[in-house]
């Protein structure tokens, strides 16, 4: 068992090739060594694994003559495994390629830039005869210098890069949003516009229909499809974080505590609720029914479900981040807390306005008047209604942060450095707080999908909006903030927020894919308007088709070919699935190995003072070390470098290094 | 060609090029930035080694709480003073392209501060020291938050990081490389 020592796993423990190295030489000394005396202290080891019990011994070793190797170390490590490389490129492989792999290996290097310039000349010796006389080089160069001028021209096509290094703290990437207009009813902007007939193009003499309502469908459906395949990119490159949050005693009135504020917080979220569902339908009675000819109050109350939405999206975070301090979290937590609550405030507040629109806009059968338009609240145009109200959400939210940035940022800063007295004093200047912007874009993106499909032009408006939003508040944050004192949350919570739109994607699709499928179209406008669901357009446009592609068509939405490949992506997440809890297994059992080959350390570093007297006391402090949960500050610092005792040979070990 | 550009001949800057992990444009951006630190300077000699209290009036290193200890792993001199060429380096490594690996390795060099070659708990004492600034952590909390690092990057258990141990943990922090970079 423990007379296997399986020399190839040892490499891979992660300690530095020179403390093998120098452990090596003393190994060959010392190599006239018994081995049965060896092989009984192994099985003494903790871990009873030779494997793990070299791997302890040489970063013990390491550290003892760490002081001497400091510099060496992390540049050999690099350099001598260039060697290898360039021993191992083949002279007839490609010359383009083996120049790639030089200059790659060369780069990353971690050595001063006079350092590679030595190893390439010497490497250049080396394979000077065979890179005379290429000519694949020329071409290969060619291609380099035109992805290089390609690169160069993309730099400085990329939006905003130097006003992003002019802030560079500030990774707020996301700007793409959103902004409409109210009054203009029967414009592009709104869904009631586009009309139902096929637009009959002439073209050289030759007819080409143009389908409306299905290229309005069809732009929505590659609008869409866009966002989630940017979002995904995105989302990709950010895995989960972990998070290193502490652990505390906590007591029982801190959870007391905690309940009646969480209790208090869903009171204020479905007080929020209420509200919006309340200004909605007053203002959509108020609609019908006007309650006052002054027309200032009638612009006023039109706007109300949007204004309520956004003082509620000012003024309840406020409310969160009072309450979180009484509740006592980390304060980490404590940031990612309020985030979740705020964000859920956000996206319920918009969810409550589909939700109070809803039931003005479905047709009960007995509505129905004699023409068969669905009157339930005397909305000619319910998809337009719905328009109107994203619309003038987003230019509400525009108004805000825009007045809240000249109005009351702007003056603050302006106070509080020019007034020296104690109240401004007390207020002090305001720190930027990242999440909170973040927040604003997403929320602002979000109105954009949730409105896109009903007013088509609303994108485009973001889009003008996100501009004019950067530009503000870059010059607010580098005008009116301080830098927030707490740099980590920034880079900490980048996973959260892509996770944060992708749910206010996903929860934008919901209604529009309901009205899509399920609600029935306006009669009087819009380009669905003679059909009983905007997917006819599409069940009817295909059965134009012929009749193979009609097949296909039929086959894949048929049970006979959605089952098995439901039942195929099951199993395919599944194999995902397993492959995945069997890496991290392995990590775990990998993690439970390197413990013990830590125990091994101390269990040898006690034998080694037991055998070498001499240097007993030098040793002892480490051998005798407490475990690690108590400070040990003497450990690193103060040991001897490479001691004559350390290649006693009365320590069988050492000689095992090289067998 | 600008007056910049007349500062190096062509095979200068493919030289350049193939070191680091910049195009001819950005070299030449990066010797812009580096004439600006002391512009009689470099113009006498473009080799010159600028003293590190210059080196860290550029903007990116203004504010950095590392930034003493970035100028000295870079410098060739090992006493943060840096020559064009260090600069460069610098800039490389601290540019979109590098990769992680090159990145972690610098990165464990500047948290280093002893040099001893482990990130032990006096490197790390200072590391967070630095980055909390003027709202310190008491003793208590320092060694509560010096225990946690240990506990979840200290593989091996011998009190002090490793580069494997380092680069470990670093492969758990994707945003390493976004706040590892400078724009040039």
């Amino acid at each position: 068992m423990a007379q296997n020592y399986p020399m190839s796993t040892y490499g891979g423990n992660g300690h530095g090739v020179t403390g093998q190295d120098s452990t090596g030489h003393r190994a060959q000394q010392q190599s006239g060594e018994t081995t049965s005396a060896r092989n009984s202290f192994f099985s003494q080891l903790p871990s009873r694994q030779s494997s793990g019990g070299l791997g302890s011994y040489s970063s013990s070793t390491k550290r003892s003559t760490k002081k001497k190797m400091a510099h060496r170390r992390t540049s050999t490590r690099r350099m001598s495994g260039l060697d290898i490389e360039m021993q191992k490129i083949d002279p007839d492989a490609d010359l383009s390629e083996i120049h790639e792999q030089r200059a790659k290996q060369l780069r990353e290097m971690p050595a001063p830039l006079g350092k590679k310039r030595e190893l390439r000349a010497q490497f250049e010796v080396a394979t000077q005869k065979t890179l005379s006389g290429c000519t694949q080089c020329k071409y290969s160069m060619n291609w380099k210098r035109t992805k290089e001028r390609w690169s160069d021209i993309m730099m400085q096509l990329e939006v905003w890069r130097s006003s992003f290094k002019e802030v560079e703290d500030q990774k707020t990437i996301l700007y793409q949003v959103l902004f409409s207009e109210g009054f203009m009813e029967l414009t592009e902007l709104f869904y009631g516009f586009y009309y139902s007939d096929d637009l009959i193009l002439e073209i050289e003499g030759e007819k080409i229909k143009y389908n409306m309502p299905l290229a309005y469908l069809l732009v929505c459906v590659a609008y869409f499809s866009l966002s989630l395949v940017l979002m995904t990119d995105l989302e990709e490159e950010r895995r989960a974080l972990r998070r290193a949050g502490r652990t505390g005693c906590q007591k029982f009135g801190l959870y007391t505590s905690r309940f009646i504020i969480n209790i208090i917080v869903i009171i204020i979220l479905a007080g929020s609720g209420y509200l919006i569902y309340y200004t909605t339908d007053f203002a959509l009675q108020n609609k019908n029914n006007p309650v006052t000819d002054n027309e200032m109050l009638l612009f006023l109350i039109s706007y109300l479900p949007s204004i309520t939405i956004t003082a509620l999206n000012i003024v309840v975070p406020m409310i969160f981040v009072a309450l979180i301090r009484f509740e006592d979290y980390s304060p980490e937590f404590e940031v990612q807390f309020t985030l979740f609550r705020t964000v859920f405030l956000r996206l319920a507040s918009l969810a409550v306005l589909i939700a109070s629109i809803y039931p003005q806009i479905v047709c009960d059968s007995e509505d129905q008047d004699t023409c068969g338009v669905c009157q339930p609240s005397n909305l000619q145009c319910w998809e337009t209604y719905v328009g109107q109200e994203l619309y003038k959400l987003a230019i509400t939210d525009f108004f805000v942060v825009g007045g809240t940035i000249l109005f009351v940022e702007f003056p603050r800063k302006f106070l509080v450095t020019k007034c020296i007295c104690g109240v401004t004093k007390a207020i002090g200047q305001q720190e930027f707080e990242i999440t909170k912007n973040v927040l604003d874009i997403i929320y602002s993106q979000t109105i954009c999908w949730l409105g896109a499909f009903f007013s088509p032009l609303l994108p485009a408006i973001c889009v003008m909006k996100s501009f004019i939003f950067f530009y503000l508040k870059k010059w607010s944050l580098i005008y009116n903030f301080l830098p927030p004192s707490r740099p980590y949350r920034a880079s900490k919570s980048n996973t959260f927020f892509m996770v944060v739109l992708l749910i206010a994607f996903l929860l934008c699709l919901l209604p529009i894919g309901f009205s899509i499928m399920q609600i029935e179209p306006s009669r009087a406008c819009g380009p669905f308007r003679n059909q009983t669901t905007m997917w006819t357009t599409v069940t009817n446009n295909v059965a134009t088709w012929p009749q193979w592609m009609q097949d296909i068509i039929n086959f894949i939405f048929s049970a006979g070919f959605a089952v098995p490949f439901l039942v195929i992506l099951c199993l395919a997440l599944y194999y995902y699935h397993s492959i995945a809890s069997a890496h991290r297994e392995m990590v775990i059992r990998l993690k439970e190995q390197l413990v013990m080959e830590g125990r091994d350390k101390h269990f040898l570093l006690a034998r080694l003072q037991e055998l070498d007297p001499q240097h007993g006391k030098g040793h002892k402090k480490k051998a005798d070390r407490p475990p690690p949960d108590q400070p040990g500050t003497a450990w690193g610092g103060e040991m001897t470098p490479t001691s004559p005792g350390m290649a006693h040979p009365n320590v069988p070990l050492i000689n095992d290094e090289r067998f | 060609m600008g007056a910049s550009n007349s500062q190096f001949t062509e095979a200068e800057l493919e030289d350049y090029q193939e070191l680091t992990y910049f195009s001819k444009k950005e070299i030449l951006h990066a010797f812009k930035r580096f004439h600006l630190l002391d512009p009689d300077a470099v113009r006498q000699d473009r080799n010159v080694r600028l003293p590190m209290n210059t080196i860290l009036e550029l903007s990116e290193l203004k504010v950095n709480p590392f930034n003493d200890r970035i100028c000295k792993v870079f410098s060739s001199s090992n006493d943060g003073d840096l020559t064009f060429e260090d600069f460069l380096d610098m800039m490389s490594v601290f540019s979109d392209n590098a990769p992680k690996g090159v990145k972690a390795e610098y990165a464990f060099r500047i948290y280093d501060f002893n040099e001893d070659d482990f990130i032990d708990s006096a490197d790390l004492k200072e590391v967070v020291g630095r980055l909390t600034g003027d709202q310190s952590l008491t003793d208590e909390d320092m060694q509560q938050l010096i225990d946690n690092i240990f506990e979840e990057a200290d593989l091996d258990d011998d009190e002090s990081l490793s580069f494997a141990e380092f680069e470990h943990v670093i492969s758990k922090a994707p945003d390493f490389v976004n706040s590892f970079r400078f724009r040039l």
